[in-house]
């Protein structure tokens, strides 16, 4: 501009345009702004990745929270149900749900949603993706892992392992070795061998008792001797299989055998 | 060289793209935004001159280095307003100065304006005066006088107010009809009180 037309023009915006040139002040370049964006959205989608996760292992959960041994063990729906929760799955999945609702509202237009909007959005988007985890067997191999590799895992969750190896008690669980008649050799998951004498046992076509079978028993230990006569017999896990094959036995019970 | 008509002629989209190119552009849209935005501060945090053109530079400063961040699918008047905003905000809150919202006659205007015309009991006396309205909107929460301010003073629309806040435009509409009613109810017990 000339000088006559800069005398118009009031003092203040010529001298911060000074004080812009004499500080070399220049506009942040344009890729700090996209990677930022792509941070932001980047976290909002790991976070309902991590959610829908949560939620597969849930449902994984819900799907084997013995459900079976209610009864016997006099407990109603509810207690059972208050009881076996996956509380730690519940609160990682509610976390990161937050998460990703907090990410996707500091995404350059996320203010123009409404909260309801993007609350229903992140939770319905996490789980449907979280089904989908679930039914390709990711929930059992999720949990298998955290259970196989986290100290302190089994003590937070229900620990399946530990009550379906109480024989004294009538439940007891493991891998199918073989069968001989109403016999069935078992290895359970603390690594005994066991005879289950299963000819007083209904056992339901969805129940493989081939070899290789992890099972749950229910029923009662024959006094000072490896045998146990069943009364119902349920598969060890059900719902999808793992992504890598039939469950497997849960070792880390087999660490606590020293005779292992 | 610029000059007065090449600003003139030009949009503020146009300015900001021609600022990246060459510095001296930016000058045209400060020149433009200056007074408005120095309107609204005052209005929004009641800042002395001296802090009110501190407040400027840092938000015309603010808005230079993030040239590069404004998105041409929102109109630079409400991003530009967005950064004023907050600022004010930021300096209202460390100094706790009294709002200076109202001057002349923009008081019965903005009166005018929030009156609900469908709702006679809840009419406002049309005497009150120009320092009543000053006091009242101090007495506001500050949520309320600043989507007010805009709706009613510097007469942004919905879109616009939404931008600027960065909040829905269903929540906009709703902090407006709370700030008429806390401006009713407000005036209406000043009123007993004299």
């Amino acid at each position: 501009m000339n000088k006559e037309q800069n005398s118009n023009i009031n003092d203040a915006s010529k001298n911060i345009l000074d004080k812009i040139k004499e500080n070399k002040i220049t506009p942040k370049p344009k890729w700090q702004f996209r990677l930022e964006q792509v941070g932001i959205w980047a976290l909002a989608v790991l976070s309902l990745i991590i959610g829908a996760k949560a939620f597969a292992v849930i449902i994984f959960r819900l799907v084997n929270n013995d459900w079976e041994i209610r009864e016997h063990l006099g407990r109603s729906l509810l207690n059972h149900a208050l009881l076996t929760l996956p509380y730690l799955w519940i609160i990682v999945m509610v976390l990161f749900i937050l998460l990703a609702y907090y990410n996707a509202r500091h995404t350059k237009k996320g203010y123009r949603y409404s909260v309801y909007g993007i609350v229903i959005g992140t939770v319905v988007v996490s789980l449907f993706l979280g089904g989908i985890l679930y039914s390709t067997g990711f929930g059992y191999e999720i949990d298998f892992l955290f259970s196989e590799n986290l100290s302190g895992y089994q003590k937070i969750m229900p620990n399946r392992g530990e009550f379906w190896s109480q024989p004294e008690a009538g439940f007891l669980s493991g891998e199918v070795i073989s069968q001989k008649g109403s016999n069935l050799m078992l290895r359970s998951f603390d690594g005994e061998i066991w005879t289950v004498d299963i000819s007083n046992t209904n056992i339901p076509d969805f129940v493989n008792i081939n070899k290789g079978s992890l099972i749950r028993i229910i029923g009662e230990i024959v006094e000072k001797e490896k045998k146990f006569i069943a009364k119902e017999i349920f598969p060890w896990s059900a719902g999808p299989n793992g992504l890598f094959g039939p469950p497997r036995p849960p070792h880390f019970l087999m660490r606590f055998n020293p005779y292992l | 060289m610029t000059t007065y008509r090449d600003c003139e002629e030009r949009t503020d989209e146009e300015l900001v793209k021609l600022t990246l190119a060459d510095q001296e552009w930016y000058l045209c849209l400060m020149r433009r935004y200056e007074s408005k935005l120095s309107r609204y501060i005052r209005r929004i945090s009641g800042l002395n001159e001296q802090d009110l053109e501190d407040v400027l530079q840092d938000i015309f400063i603010k808005a230079y280095r993030n040239l590069n961040a404004f998105d041409p699918d929102l109109k630079f008047n409400s991003w530009i307003y967005r950064i004023a905003h907050n600022e004010a905000i930021s300096r209202y809150r460390k100094l706790k100065t009294r709002p200076q919202l109202v001057k002349g006659e923009e008081g019965e205007k903005m009166l005018a304006l929030i009156e609900d015309k469908g709702n006679p009991e809840e009419k406002l006396d049309n005497k009150i005066s120009r320092e009543k309205i000053q006091g009242i909107l101090a007495q506001m929460d500050l949520k309320y006088r600043e989507v007010l301010t805009l709706k009613y003073l510097e007469e942004k629309d919905y879109k616009e107010i939404s931008d600027i806040v960065k909040k829905p435009m269903g929540t906009v509409g709703t902090l407006i009809n709370r700030a008429k009613k806390q401006f009713r109810a407000i005036a209406n017990e000043q009123r007993t009180e004299f």
